[in-house]
This record gives structure tokens, C-alpha cells and sequence, in this order.
């Protein structure tokens, strides 16, 4: 089967809705799925792979994040502010990968994913009683106006919040704007648990201000990637229509489940990725198979 | 400013994937190979896809006009900033030395 045969674009299609839909439901983008799905099991070259994973991402984050907003769980001024360490790290990524080896990266890859599931089992285990916890209070926070609030979706009460260690959060989003570009995808994957933990947000909004900024720091990257050509229309055209699609039914179940399911969702997720990525290293440089 | 956004990336996103679909159902169906229209078919999708591209970017600069709208000038300048680090990314992509062009 070869790109731009219609069959080719109708499977292409299939298996990025489905990648949008679990990226959804998790608040994360779909390329974390798509790169894999693209080079495993369509045989393309990682660096196409990379490059429409990054137009799905934008695609996707804007679908979702539209919806989130709509219930106000977004917090538009710190995703403001964190925007600018992701794109700044989305540059240094761009630069990066010239120089790293490709199972360098998976390797990288698979330590991060399974230190965010860590860090996410970690909080599950205190998630009852970080309830009535207060945050440390940071000057900043207060300063920048970043403290807000969010009504909760199924009791439409309005949860009030604070955001505390900005500082650590911008080198955060960093480190995650350089992973995103490095490796073609939106690393909600980082920016969720570390907004968790680093931030100590609510997960709906740090899901919901993940996928806002998600958008932004996969555009600084695809327009280098669109520039070298790197984005071939007939992949990246299915690959975007897709996971738009599976994105937008995604948050739809993410607004209505609980956060004790998201979180041991989430877990499962990081880890099954974690022992994928390990194993493409192990395979070297080309793990590529093909249909 | 929230809900004009939140319809910049709604309608955006759609207007775009109105796009690529029109150009993937012209390759798909618009004939026995050699397809006549597949010209016309890639510059459709090549729209979708730099419209998708440009859509956080516009969001951006929609973003540093609202907050100068509301007067808050440390919130405008700080998303000016990230519209400047997105300006330098591009321009850096096309006078990079390193680029391949396929």
C-alpha cells in the first residue's frame, strides 16, 4: 500500500480517530499515539510521522480546547505565561534534534513517561485528602492575578484555586516544549502531571490549560517542519481530519467522568507507552515494519 | 475574550478540516489514476494544513489585543512575547542552513 491511494488514506483515518479520541478522554494531543501508529505500522519515516503528528496536535487542541473553555475550566492567563517556556523549549527541541540520536530519544522518552506515572500514582494515593489541603501560597501567583476559580462539571458548584511554585512550573513547561517538538508530540503527557504536581492544580483545568497551550507550542515547531517540507499533505491531511474528529467526542467523555477513572486511566496509558518506547530503542535506529 | 476564542479555535479548526476534507475527497474520488484533479486536490489540503498551522498563531495575536483592550499592559506584553518567540521560530525555519528541501 502506498501514500495517497485511497485506502491508504481512509486507514490512516481510522486509526487517528481513534488516537483523537484516547487523547481526548485523557487531555492529552494525539500524537503521542499517532507517531507510533504512523512508523510501526504504516512504515512511514519518522521524520513525516513527526510532522503530521504535529498538525494533528494543533488540530486536536483546538477542537478540545475550545469545548473546555466553553466550561470555563481554562485558565487563560497562566497558559499565557507557560507558553513562554513551551515555545521557547519548542525552539530549543527544533535545534536539539539535529544533534541527538534517534534511540537517544526514545530512551529519554520512556524514563519521562515513566516518571509522570509515577508522580501521578503518587498523588492518586493522597487524592482524598489533598481536598481540604491549602496550597502554599506564591507571591507570584498572586501578583500575576493567576489564582481562579472553575464551576465542577457534574455539581456546577464553583471551585476556587490557587496556583502555587510558578517559577518551577515555567521550567517545567520548558523541559515539556522541547520533548513536544523533539519528538512530534503535544506532551500533555508532561504538561498535565507536572501542572498537577508542580502547580497544584485541579486535573480538569491543568487538562484543560494543557490543551490550550498545546496548540501553540506544536505551531512553533510545525512551521520549521513546513518550511523543510517535512509535512507531505497526503498523510498529514488524513492524520489531521481523523484525530480532530476523535478529539472533539474525546473531551465530551472527559468532562463527564470522574478524576479517580482519569487518573487510573492515565496510569495504564504512561505505563503500556513507556515499555513501547523502551523496546522501539532497543530496536535501534529504524524499528519500522510496515503493512 | 474567552468565548471569541474559544469560536476562533472552534470554526477555525472546522473551516480547516472543510479544507482538507474537500481535497481528500477530490483525490479520492475524483477519478481513475492518472487523477485530473490531484493538483487541485494537494493545494486544498496544503490550505487545511497551514490553516491549522497559522490558527494558534492568529490566537496569539487575538489574545495580546485583548488584554491591551482590557488595559492590562504586563499580560499583553507577556503574550506579545510568546507571538515574538513564534515570529523568530518561523523565520529561523526558513533561513536555517541545515533545512532539506524534498
Amino acid at each position: 500500500m502506498s501514500i495517497g491511494t485511497p485506502e491508504y488514506s481512509l486507514l490512516v483515518c481510522l486509526a487517528s480517530l481513534a488516537a483523537g479520541l484516547l487523547g481526548g478522554m485523557l487531555g492529552m494531543a494525539a500524537g503521542i499515539f499517532i507517531v507510533p501508529a504512523l512508523t510501526l505500522m504504516f512504515g512511514l519515516d519518522i521524520r513525516h510521522a513527526i510532522g503530521a503528528s504535529l498538525v494533528s496536535v494543533i488540530g486536536c487542541s483546538c477542537g478540545s480546547a475550545a469545548s473546555a473553555m466553553e466550561n470555563r475550566l481554562t485558565n487563560v492567563r497562566l497558559a499565557i505565561l507557560l507558553e513562554i517556556g513551551t515555545t521557547v523549549g519548542a525552539l530549543t527541541g527544533v535545534v536539539l534534534s539535529g544533534v541527538l540520536p534517534e534511540s537517544a530519544l526514545y530512551l529519554l522518552f520512556a524514563a519521562i513517561l515513566v516518571v509522570s506515572a509515577h508522580q501521578m500514582f503518587r498523588k492518586r494515593k493522597t487524592a482524598g485528602s489533598t481536598a481540604g489541603l491549602e496550597a502554599p501560597p506564591d507571591r507570584w501567583a498572586t501578583r500575576l492575578r493567576l489564582n481562579s476559580s472553575y464551576p465542577e462539571p457534574v455539581t456546577q458548584q464553583e471551585v476556587a484555586y490557587s496556583v502555587s511554585r510558578v517559577w518551577l512550573g515555567l521550567v517545567l513547561m520548558y523541559a515539556a516544549g522541547a520533548v513536544s517538538s523533539l519528538l512530534g508530540i503535544g506532551s500533555g503527557v508532561l504538561k498535565v502531571p507536572a501542572m498537577d504536581s508542580a502547580l497544584r492544580l485541579p486535573i480538569k483545568v491543568s487538562s484543560a490549560t494543557s490543551n490550550f497551550m498545546i496548540g501553540v507550542t506544536a505551531a512553533a515547531s510545525a512551521g520549521i517542519y513546513y518550511a523543510r517540507g517535512d509535512i507531505l499533505a497526503d498523510v498529514a491531511a488524513p492524520v489531521a481530519l481523523g484525530s480532530i474528529f476523535g478529539a472533539y467526542l474525546g473531551t465530551k467523555i472527559l468532562i463527564r467522568t470522574s478524576d479517580e477513572r482519569i487518573r487510573t486511566l492515565f496510569i495504564v496509558v504512561l505505563l503500556a507507552l513507556a515499555v513501547k518506547m523502551f523496546l522501539a530503542a532497543l530496536q535501534g535506529e529504524n524499528p519500522a515494519g510496515g503493512i | 475574550m474567552e468565548s471569541i476564542l474559544a469560536g476562533l479555535l472552534r470554526y477555525g479548526a472546522l473551516v480547516a478540516s472543510g479544507w482538507i476534507a474537500t481535497g481528500m475527497a477530490m483525490s479520492m474520488f475524483g477519478g481513475a489514476p492518472p487523477n485530473p484533479h490531484v493538483g487541485l486536490a494537494h493545494r486544498c489540503m496544503a490550505i487545511g494544513i497551514v490553516l491549522l498551522i497559522a490558527l494558534p498563531v492568529l490566537r496569539v495575536a487575538l489574545t495580546t489585543s485583548g488584554f491591551l483592550f482590557e488595559r492590562d499592559y504586563l499580560f499583553a506584553a507577556i503574550s506579545g512575547a510568546v507571538l515574538g518567540i513564534l515570529a523568530l521560530g518561523f523565520l529561523l525555519g526558513t533561513i536555517n542552513p541545515h533545512i532539506q528541501f524534498h
